[in-house]
């Protein structure tokens, strides 16, 4: 079997399946359930394979490479799409000001706290990699092995905080 | 086709890696950016000629397998890039770099005196004017470029098709 074109076949089955879903009703922990979802998709078609095709295992190896390396792609891209980037809201909202602009301060006026930071702060916590007590927020085990790749990238070449 | 064959693709992200941080160190000022294209078109060059010289090998299967491979790599190399491109603008990992940087924690107001809205429009409107995509003209912004914008407006038509919604606020 052609695993290059059996690998594709599954990632579409499991992104149609995704986006039938998304559109029917959006899960409450939609990242959790992406990687569930892409995950069975991807085993089932690993198993479709080996059972019923007469692969070697180098070519097996090379559908699990595909196939996955696909679905980090989309989680990456999902991931991007899911928040609004600051740069596309800047954009957009001097798209929409037109021939006559928008004032400097009306844009930083627009562009709050509470839209901008304290979300994504939401989110830390939400994903259990902060933690708030007693309205302190302190990282956790989880979240400093989380960010210690990218800080640890980021000194290596020099960079600042980002951001 | 040999394990070996399925695992080009990671052999040229590791060239991808190297090469990237080689050229932004040495070679192309610390340039972030054009490094990150260097790195990824040396190693899509080698991953290619890889391909080709292995295509007299085993000329059956050849066009599939580069293909796949092809298709690993590009999916890498944008995981690559994204880990970068997050430690440079993504607000999470900020917010997470000033909570590691104070292990008693901070409160809600210590942490955006660190970090605030303000400078999160501050460093992207220095990187869109930068870049040619706004202009600035008598204290107000204009549209630079129309190809951001053309850009901007795909990754919202996405964002409706997906999670059936413009924006997460909606």
């Amino acid at each position: 079997m052609n695993v290059s074109l059996w690998g594709i076949s599954c990632f579409t089955f499991a992104f149609c399946v995704h986006w039938a879903i998304w559109r029917l009703r959006m899960p409450k922990v939609p990242i959790k359930t992406l990687v569930i979802l892409f995950c069975v998709a991807g085993l089932l078609g690993f198993l479709f394979l080996f059972h019923f095709g007469s692969d070697t295992f180098p070519k097996l190896l090379h559908f699990v490479f595909l196939y996955f390396s696909m679905f980090l792609t989309y989680l990456l891209i999902y991931s991007a799409i899911e928040a609004d980037s600051p740069s596309l809201v800047i954009l957009l909202r001097i798209a929409e000001a037109g021939a006559s602009g928008l004032p400097c301060q009306a844009l930083k006026d627009s562009l709050t706290n509470d839209l901008l930071v304290l979300p994504r702060l939401e989110d830390l916590v939400a994903a259990d990699l902060v933690d708030l007590r007693d309205s302190t927020y302190a990282i956790n085990k989880k979240g400093r092995c989380f960010v210690w790749p990218f800080m640890l990238y980021r000194k290596f070449l020099g960079l600042g905080k980002g951001g | 086709m040999s394990p070996i064959d399925a695992l080009r693709p990671f052999f040229c992200l590791l060239l991808n890696i190297t090469l990237q941080i080689f050229a932004y160190k040495f070679i192309l000022k610390r340039r972030l950016l054009r490094s990150e294209y260097f790195g990824f078109g040396c190693a899509l060059f080698f991953l290619i000629m890889l391909e080709l010289v292995s295509a007299a090998a085993s000329p059956g299967e050849w066009f599939w397998r580069a293909f796949a491979n092809l298709i690993i790599y590009l999916c890498l190399s944008f995981g690559y890039f994204t880990y970068i491109n997050l430690g440079e603008t993504a607000r999470r990992i900020r917010l997470l770099r000033e909570l590691y940087d104070a292990p008693e924690g901070l409160t809600e107001v210590q942490l955006l005196s660190r970090y605030s809205a303000a400078e999160v429009i501050d460093i992207r409107m220095v990187r869109l004017i930068n870049n040619a995509q706004i202009i600035q003209r008598d204290g107000k912004y204009f549209v630079g470029s129309p190809v951001m914008l053309s850009i901007s407006k795909i990754i919202l038509m996405l964002k409706w098709l997906v999670i059936g919604k413009k924006s997460e606020f909606d």
